[in-house]
């Protein structure tokens, strides 16, 4: 079901973890679960485009974006975001 | 203290064999530890008789009627005497028969209400022996049997990747507990399972307290409890422990598994076929090497899953050649944790499938149904369009009118300071006069329709509608070619290009990168776009919202054009898959939506304030010397240089150094204005033609980025040529697009 998720991701350019379980026939919960466990072992990286280029998301009124002059104006919403690794896509043989 | 030591029938706690009795003559530690002990019953001259000691794990003592377990680096430092118990000491101490229950569970599903209602105040707490993690002990009797209770730490998993989890499986491992209760969320079950998914694999039987069952009903979420039983092959008890339902039915059936009158046979998670060779093989090669209490099957699923503690384990186990092909066998399957894991998961899709009644009606259900359409590239798409159509309609109806008011209060109140101020000389009450009121008045006066303007983009980022505007704008940019993690830079660029700039450190390639950042400044920014919601009703008073929508789409397709031409020729093998975790549709909330409009309104004053006032003052300075006449000012002086190239746009020099200063801050073009005609409704409308004025907007929408946005571009290419190769590519597209929309323009309308 892991590698089946993997494939999924790798076939489109931006799917929605709705898009997903749909396509799984899963709940969208159960997608976001799968994918955090993808994370952990490497398969997936959360990827954070704010900012502070760091590998932990940055939230508005802590961390990295805290001191940042343009964060009442930065468009970046903490929403999660993840993109398969390259060990990701060594497991589906690409 | 050392007479304690010195006396040799004195022994330490942790050396009594297991129903043995004894006296506690002695503790020794600080204040801290022998209150806590004296908390649990453990004084000097107390009588005590050890239940359990089994060389792993806290020790189980009867003291004062009551069995509290303690760590083994407690147990160190308390010394008894074995031989001669005191004369008070010789009632024997009765022992009930005893089963010891663990408690396992996910944070935040209820657990420690659980254990508190089946241990009331029979409970102690202390650490795990040698660990700074919280343990929990506590008892009940319940149908003639004495039940104890061990509150394991709540985990996600037992995969030891945390000090809770290794805690929780190696007490289940190493204690064998008689049960293992799982406490799971009735109303978030399939977050749950993972756990039930783990713990079916160890060698203890099961029972499932689904608890929060009243929960997951108010949310329409309907459990058949004995379907869920059936499938999973073990108990399940529905409870509801905050409003301390379902407890006699837990215990009750805890009682019938332990006497042996329930018996389960766990559906536990399948893998494979080919992974199951794999697995036969690697049992094959650990057997007999395993160390106990492991299992065998267990270890070896959980070597081929990857567990880093147990590989240590085993490798320091195993004849050097044996590990060898171990090794290798891991290594050439170091992916079957996607097959395992998955399989975990599958099961946890096939039990909820099994037993769970969705609502028919949920955030969740709604969220995809709203989703099919706004989320479809095309239907999505005009949805947007309309969309942004009506925010601006919004913002000009109600916005312009209270502008327009307001407008005329600032002329009001500046004649009313060149009277109060009559006696001063003419340039101190033109500086507050046409300098500070004309320019920051000016910018101040259209605050209403910012206010409006930040209102409607609160609403949507509030509904969950944002992200969801984000989500096509990557659909268009894979449509025309611009994929890949260009995108989520240009994504920020809509709040502001400089953390836009700044994001595009996620881009590995440079030269994608630098490209990347040339295209930031084609993005409308909140800033840009605030100017443009000011200036389009001034030309435009009837189409505003159509005219602004119009800049905006047309912005976009720039931009998208542009990144076609790049994919040709830098992108055309990049391939990257994202997947964005959308949040559901919800009601907005007004106080969200208050503090999005505060924070952005606080922004702009604060810019207002300082930045704008500043370039005020200097613009102000050189449009009334030295001739007090702004056409023969200073000012004038540069604005004759820019003059050639506005005529090819049909504007006059003053509007052209509108936009010039814009560099400083963008909403600098309307202070400019403010200084040099004063009232801005009145004056402009007039001042132009319909193509001219299409033209300073659209030159406005596309001209250079502001000076922070330049000054992060030359931090973050570190190259001069490349900020003047995107300063001159934002100039000649504004002068280029504006003169052709000038000239197309009077083509058309003659």
């Amino acid at each position: 079901m892991l590698t089946e998720l993997l494939r999924i991701i790798y076939g489109g350019n931006l799917r929605t973890q709705h898009d997903i379980a749909q396509l799984m026939g899963i709940s969208p919960a159960l997608v976001s679960m799968m994918a955090n466990q993808l994370v952990h072992q490497g398969y997936l990286e959360e990827i954070n485009p704010g900012c502070s280029c760091t590998d932990e998301l940055p939230q508005k009124d802590e961390g990295p974006c805290s001191d940042c002059p343009t964060k009442k104006v930065c468009g970046f919403d903490p929403t999660h975001l993840w993109t398969i690794t390259e060990k990701g896509k060594r497991a589906i043989s690409i | 203290m050392l007479q304690h030591k010195e006396d040799k029938k004195l022994i330490s706690l942790l050396n009594l064999e297991p129903g043995s009795r004894a006296n506690i003559r002695h503790l020794e530690g600080g204040h801290a530890f022998l209150s806590r002990m004296a908390a649990l019953g453990f004084t000097p001259g107390t009588p005590i008789q050890v239940i359990r000691n089994t060389h792993h794990g806290p020790l189980l003592i009867m003291v004062r009627g009551s069995q509290v377990a303690i760590g083994r680096e407690e147990a160190t430092r308390v010394f008894v005497n074995p031989s001669e118990p005191d004369g008070q000491n010789s009632q024997p101490i009765t022992v009930q028969e005893r089963a010891v229950i663990a408690l396992a569970g996910q944070p935040n599903v209820g657990k420690s209400t659980v254990f508190n209602l089946l241990t009331g105040l029979n409970q102690h707490v202390g650490n795990w022996p040698g660990k700074t993690v919280e343990q929990r002990v506590g008892e009940c009797n319940f149908g003639g049997r004495n039940l104890l209770f061990i509150d394991l730490p709540g985990t996600y998993s037992l995969t030891a990747s945390s000090e809770e989890e290794r805690i929780a499986r190696d007490f289940i491992l190493k204690e064998h507990p008689d049960l293992v209760i799982a406490v799971v969320d009735a109303a978030k079950l399939e977050r749950s399972l993972y756990l039930v998914a783990e713990l079916v694999l160890l060698p203890a039987p099961v029972l499932l307290a689904l608890n929060m069952v009243d929960v997951a009903e108010q949310e329409g979420i309907h459990i058949e409890a004995k379907v869920l039983e059936s499938a999973l092959g073990i108990p399940v008890v529905p409870m509801a422990a905050a409003h301390n339902q379902g407890l006699d039915q837990l215990l009750s059936t805890a009682n019938r598994m332990l006497d042996g009158e329930l018996t389960t046979k766990p559906t536990r998670p399948s893998i494979l076929p080919a992974h199951q060779m794999i697995l036969t093989e690697l049992r094959t090669l650990i057997e007999g090497h395993v160390p106990s209490p492991y299992p065998v099957d267990w270890t070896a699923l959980k070597l081929l899953e990857g567990d880093d503690e147990l590989i240590n384990l085993i490798k320091n186990h195993l004849p050097p050649e044996k590990w060898e092909k171990v090794g290798k066998l891991l290594y050439d399957h170091e992916d079957a944790v996607l097959d395992i894991a998955g399989a975990r998961y599958e099961w946890i899709a096939r039990m909820i499938r099994a037993a769970v009644v969705e609502p028919q009606v949920t955030k969740a259900g709604l969220t995809s149904r709203l989703d099919r359409y706004l989320t479809h590239p095309s239907i999505g798409s005009i949805v947007l369009m309309v969309v942004l159509g009506i925010v601006f309609w919004l913002t000009y109806t109600i916005g312009a009118p209270i502008q327009e008011w307001l407008s005329g209060q600032v002329d009001v109140f500046a004649e009313s300071i060149r009277t109060w101020m009559s006696g001063a000389p003419d340039w101190i009450i033109e500086l507050f006069a046409s300098g500070v009121l004309g320019g920051l008045g000016m910018v101040l006066t259209f605050l209403p329709i910012l206010a409006i303007f930040y209102f409607s983009l609160g609403f949507l980022e509030d509904t969950g509608y944002l992200a969801r505007a984000a989500y096509l704008t990557d659909r268009w940019m894979h449509m025309m070619g611009l994929h890949g993690k260009s995108f989520l830079p240009i994504l920020l660029g809509f709040g502001c290009n400089v953390p836009a700039v700044l994001g595009t450190r996620i881009i590995e390639s440079k030269r994608a990168r630098l490209l990347t950042i040339l295209l930031i400044p084609l993005i409308p920014c909140t800033a840009r776009l605030a100017v443009v919601t000011i200036l389009v009703p001034l030309f435009f008073p009837t189409s505003a919202a159509l005219v602004a929508w119009g800049l905006v789409t047309g912005n976009l397709l720039l931009l998208l054009a542009l990144g076609l031409i790049l994919h040709r020729f830098l992108f055309a093998n990049e391939h990257v898959a994202f997947i964005m975790e959308l949040p559901l549709y919800h009601l907005p909330n007004l106080k969200t939506i208050g503090l999005y409009v505060w924070q952005n309104l606080l922004g702009f004053l604060q810019k207002a304030g300082t930045v704008i006032l500043a370039a005020t003052l200097v613009i102000w300075v050189f449009s009334y010397f030295p001739t007090g006449d702004v056409m023969t000012s200073y000012l004038s002086w540069i604005g004759q240089v820019l003059a050639p190239i506005g005529q090819l746009m049909g504007l006059p020099w003053t509007l052209m150094l509108a936009i010039i200063t814009s560099f400083v801050a963008k909403e600098n073009t309307i202070a400019t204005l403010g200084i040099i005609f004063g009232n801005i409704n009145e004056v402009l409308p007039a001042l132009i033609t319909t193509p001219a004025a299409l033209a300073f907007l659209v030159f406005q929408m596309l001209f250079i980025p502001c000076v922070a946005t330049v000054a992060t571009i030359k931090q973050e290419t570190r190259s001069i040529r490349w900020t003047l190769l995107s300063l001159g590519l934002m100039l000649g597209l504004s002068l280029g697009i504006g003169v052709l929309v000038y000239q197309l323009g009077n083509l058309i309308m003659g």
